[in-house]
């Protein structure tokens, strides 16, 4: 039953009771009328003995053997009779009519009553007693008999005989009726149900289809709803919850299509700025190659690292990088052409692939890139940050393998470029090879082995006072350059950088602390009057035992601290303004003084000067750049002046080349200015012994 | 019936002490209840009414054998009556009827004798002969002869019977024994034009009447027999006297007695009678017969004695 189809249940269920009934019913017919036959059979023998019994009673009586031969040949006449006997009261047979089967010895005894007195597969014998017949008479006449009343006197016997052949046929044509009307019956009946389970089951079986095919995926599947009752409904049911469906299937196609772009396009781009990220740089790089490789023009590949960025997330935290990242990739991208792709591929690295243009075009673009990062500021609540940008320029041309070679080449440009002191771009080669940029946790060894070993240069950039008040005796900014064997020279800026990074920036400061005492001492034991500018990183302000460790040294050497004035960044003090006031407060106890760096570059700058109170300023570049003809640096730089002057601060143009500015700064009252119109930059051993020592 | 004798015997045990007076306690003994007994009875009752006689009943169920006094004379009524009443053994006169003649030989000839004369007399049933013959005459003018069947108890009464019949031409056919019978129809019929059953208990027999009437309806011969039951069955017609006659006869038998008579008169032949004719038998035989009524007026007109 589990197996079957819903057609083959409806004819099971329509078929087998109705075949069942059909079949008991003809049979129990057919079985009755088969009894009914041999009961008809039997009432045709008993009547027939029965009356040919008294009929004949006279011919026995009379011995009238011709009349009971006409009876006898009557009887056979009957149909079924196959004989018929009449016998007398000695069991004699008097007369016999047909084929007699019954035994002599049934003849010789009469039977009591109508009835059977033998039968066989083939004929049934039926007899019955001949009896003398009774008349009413007048009891007066009658003998006496003294109590012997008259009896029913058996005068002799009949016997029929039936020849059951016609019966057995008779049987057998109502079997093969009652067989031929089950048949007939069962084979309208099974047309019938046939019809029945197929108008049922077809359209069941069209909702299967139709669901195996929604089932497939076809979801514009639909059923013809013409079916009328409950398969009417399941059909409209079926058609309503396909288009729902299908409906659905549709929007959520819609959704999971937009989800996907939206992936793709994640995939592909820097959630943060909106610009493509490395991957997807690095693919259209491999493309551009390829195009190039083909045949197409050569382009131009700018690996852009920012400049001061760290200090900006220290400071400001994340928030404020995430949105300097976001502008300054505005801003590059405002320089950029529509063909030209910029991507961001690290925290604070930029890449920017410039399309068919290489040589003068491409440096110009690096150096406008530089320009806009130098020129940018960040201004986050009340601080500002100047940042920078490290370029490496690479060219991809044909004979570059693979795109491994640019980003190699250009990675290396950009770290040279860094190092080289910062905000300017390097042009490298992708097939050059030159040394891959040792890795950052090369640094410490490399500059403790430097101050181990001596290999950090100590430079001395003089200052010349330009005002008669200013400070009497040499003065001189002290700087570095690491100096490794078959190695350009690194740069302060570069070589702070590291050190900072590195946590090494400490040791560096101590380094120039102890030069710079040492010199102290030498100067003042030869009376000489020396003043030294050291800069001092962050790092070595928030230290505690940085100003304890000057005063031991000073204590130790026993020289004042006079010539000592501490440099270090207006946006450094900005940033730890309590850690900066108690190292000022520190120093200053020892009679050391303090000097702010690039100085007027924020807006914070002026409220820096009343709560440090440095001893001197120097000035930051971009107000120094453009004296010639720019009437609003000149003006911005005169009240600084004006301001300084006013709190006795001195201050100190620096990178001053042009003699002409050191007239205008004169001028102006900048008490000391340093640069190549005033000195160039020596090894301070040198100018120590040239200078100071000769004077 | 060895009830009805028993009552008998007690009851005229008692009687047979008392002085004889005639006519005045009159038993009447049934050989059943039913039937044409208890239509003598009935009948007899009535008749009687008029008289002084005290009537007690003997064989009937509510039988009033009570009556304390010694009948002075009793009716047997039937065959068996009147056996049992002669067995008895009592000198009571016994007045015998409803029963044939033959009948009443034999049983008187086998319990009564011995018995004084004028104490046993009896009403047969049997007609007498020339009344049957002019019942013949007048119901079939034109048939001349008439066939009998005699036995035994016959064969006695054929010589008067010839002589009565006068007219008419006796031919007879003596039967011994059943087998026999059939034969001995079949012999007779085709000589005469009818048969005439006289009453014979060895010959008109229950279990014979069928075989002899369809015997002759197939000779075509008509039947004139002894009683309604006869006729009833197939027979063409019948002369006989009803229980009720008898009865009337035997109450005119006794009240014509003389007081003090000792003897009882000869025996009686019916005095009157009643016809019965089979019209279905007769449009059988294709026979065209006169109405019973016109029959007994030319009955007695022919000047049968009542």
């Amino acid at each position: 039953m589990k197996h079957l189809n819903i057609r083959q249940r409806l004819l099971l269920i329509t078929l087998l009771p109705s075949a069942l009934m059909a079949i008991v019913l003809v049979t129990f017919f057919t079985m009755s009328g088969l009894r009914t036959l041999e009961s008809d059979l039997n009432a045709h023998g008993h009547a027939l003995v029965r009356y040919l019994a008294p009929i004949s009673e006279y011919g026995i009586i009379s011995g009238q053997i011709e009349s009971l031969h006409v009876l006898a040949q009557t009887s056979v006449q009957e149909p079924g009779v196959k004989a018929a006997i009449i016998v007398n009261q000695r069991g004699r047979a008097v007369a016999v009519s047909g084929r007699v089967s019954l035994g002599s010895e049934h003849l010789r005894r009469p039977p009591q009553q109508a009835g059977v007195v033998a039968e066989n597969e083939n004929w049934i014998a039926f007899g019955a007693p001949v009896m003398r017949s009774l008349s009413e008479a007048d009891a007066l006449y009658e003998p006496i008999t003294s109590g012997v009343e008259s009896r029913n006197e058996v005068i002799g016997a009949v016997f029929v005989e039936f020849d059951k052949g016609e019966l057995a046929q008779r049987q057998r044509a109502l079997v093969l009726r009652g067989l031929a009307i089950v048949g007939i019956g069962l084979l309208l009946l099974a047309m019938q149900a046939i019809a029945i389970a197929d108008s049922a089951a077809h359209p069941v079986r069209r909702l299967v289809l139709a669901v195996r095919s929604m089932s497939n995926g076809q979801f514009d599947t639909r059923v013809n709803a013409d079916s009328s009752g409950e398969f009417g409904i399941l059909e409209r049911g079926f058609n309503e919850m396909a288009g729902h469906i299908e409906d659905v299937h549709a929007s959520m196609q819609e959704r999971i299509e937009e989800a996907t772009a939206m992936l793709a396009f994640q995939a592909r781009h820097d959630a943060l700025t909106g610009l493509l990220n490395r991957r997807e740089f690095e693919q259209r790089l491999e493309r551009a190659l390829l195009n190039v490789q083909a045949g197409g023009e050569e382009c131009s590949v700018l690996f852009i690292d920012l400049d001061r960025f760290k200090p900006v997330n220290d400071t400001c935290g994340h928030l404020a990088g995430d949105e300097l990242l976001r502008q300054i990739s505005q801003l590059f991208q405002g320089r950029l052409r529509e063909e030209d792709t910029l991507a961001r591929v690290g925290g604070d690295e930029f890449c920017i692939l410039l399309d068919n243009c290489t040589g003068p075009r491409a440096r110009q673009v690096a150096e406008d890139i530089c320009g806009l990062a130098a020129a940018y500021r960040f201004i986050w609540q009340d601080k500002v940050f100047a940042i920078g940008a490290s370029i490496g320029l690479s060219t991809v041309n044909r004979n570059v393998r693979n795109i491994n070679d640019i980003l190699a080449a250009g990675d290396a440009a950009c770290y040279r470029a860094k190092e080289s002191g910062r905000n300017q771009f390097i042009e490298q080669l992708p097939n050059a090879q030159p040394e891959r940029r040792q890795e950052a946790n090369g640094w410490s060894e490399r500059i403790s082995g430097a101050l181990a070993d001596g290999r950090v240069l100590i430079e001395a950039m003089p200052l010349r006072a330009l005002q008669p008040d200013a400070m009497t005796g040499h003065l001189v900014e002290i700087g570095a350059r690491l100096s490794e064997p078959g190695q350009p020279s690194i740069s302060l800026s570069a070589l702070i950088d590291a050190a900072e990074r590195n946590d090494l920036a400490p040791t560096v400061d101590r380094y120039f602390i102890d030069q710079a005492i040492k010199a102290l001492v030498r100067a003042e034991k030869h009376g000489k009057e020396l003043h030294c500018l050291v800069p001092i990183s962050l790092a070595s302000i928030c230290q505690r035992d940085t100003a304890s460790y000057i005063a031991q040294q000073l204590a130790l050497f026993n020289v004042g601290g006079r010539g000592l004035c501490l440099l270090f960044s207006e946006e450094e003090s900005a940033r730890k303004s309590t850690q900066v006031l108690e190292f000022s407060r520190s120093i200053r106890s020892v009679g050391c003084r303090i000097a702010l760096d690039d100085f007027g570059g924020g807006l914070s700058s002026f409220s820096h000067l009343r709560a440090i109170a440095p001893d001197c300023v120097k000035l930051s570049r971009s107000l120094t750049r453009d004296l010639n003809g720019n009437r609003a640096s000149t003006a911005l730089l005169r009240a600084v002046q004006e301001i300084t002057s006013d709190l006795d601060i001195y201050t100190l143009a620096d990178g001053v080349d042009d003699p002409a500015g050191l007239q205008q700064l004169s001028e102006i009252g900048i008490t000391y200015a340093e640069g190549l119109a005033v000195a160039p930059s020596e090894p301070f051993q040198v100018w120590f012994e040239g200078v100071v020592m000769r004077s | 019936m060895a009830r009805i004798v028993f009552r008998a015997w007690v009851l005229l045990l008692a009687f047979t002490l008392l002085p004889q007076a005639m006519a005045a306690n009159v038993a009447l003994v049934l050989s059943d209840n039913g039937g044409p007994y208890a239509e003598f009875a009935t009948s007899f009752e009535e008749f009687s009414s008029k008289s002084n006689w005290k009537i007690s009943y003997v064989g009937k169920i509510d039988g009033q054998a009570s009556a304390q006094t010694r009948p002075d004379l009793i009716i047997a009524v039937g065959s068996e009556a009147f056996r049992a009443s002669l067995a008895l053994g009592v000198n009571t006169p016994i007045l015998a009827t409803l029963i044939p003649r033959h009948s009443y030989d034999k049983i008187f000839s086998e319990f009564g004798r011995g018995r004084p004369r004028g104490m046993t007399s009896a009403i047969v049933l049997d007609q007498p002969a020339a009344r049957l013959g002019a019942f013949v005459r007048q119901l079939l003018p034109t048939y001349q002869r008439v066939g009998l069947l005699s036995s035994d108890e016959t064969r006695s009464q054929l010589p008067a019977l010839r002589q009565s019949l006068g007219g008419l031409i006796i031919d007879n056919e003596d039967v011994s024994g059943d087998p026999a019978l059939l034969g001995a129809i079949n012999t007779l019929l085709p000589r005469v034009n009818l048969l005439l059953a006289l009453p014979d208990s060895s010959i008109y027999k229950r279990d014979n009447i069928k075989a002899i009437l369809v015997t002759t309806f197939r000779h075509q011969r008509p039947v004139i027999a002894f009683s309604k039951a006869f006729v009833t069955a197939g027979a063409l017609a019948a002369i006989y006297s009803t229980p009720s006659q008898l009865a009337r006869q035997s109450t005119d038998l006794l009240l014509a007695l003389p007081a003090g008579a000792t003897a009882l008169p000869a025996i009686q032949m019916p005095g009157q009678f009643a016809i019965s004719i089979n019209s279905y038998v007769a449009q059988s035989l294709n026979l065209d017969l006169p109405d019973e009524a016109s029959l007994r007026r030319a009955l007695q007109a022919d000047g049968a004695p009542k």
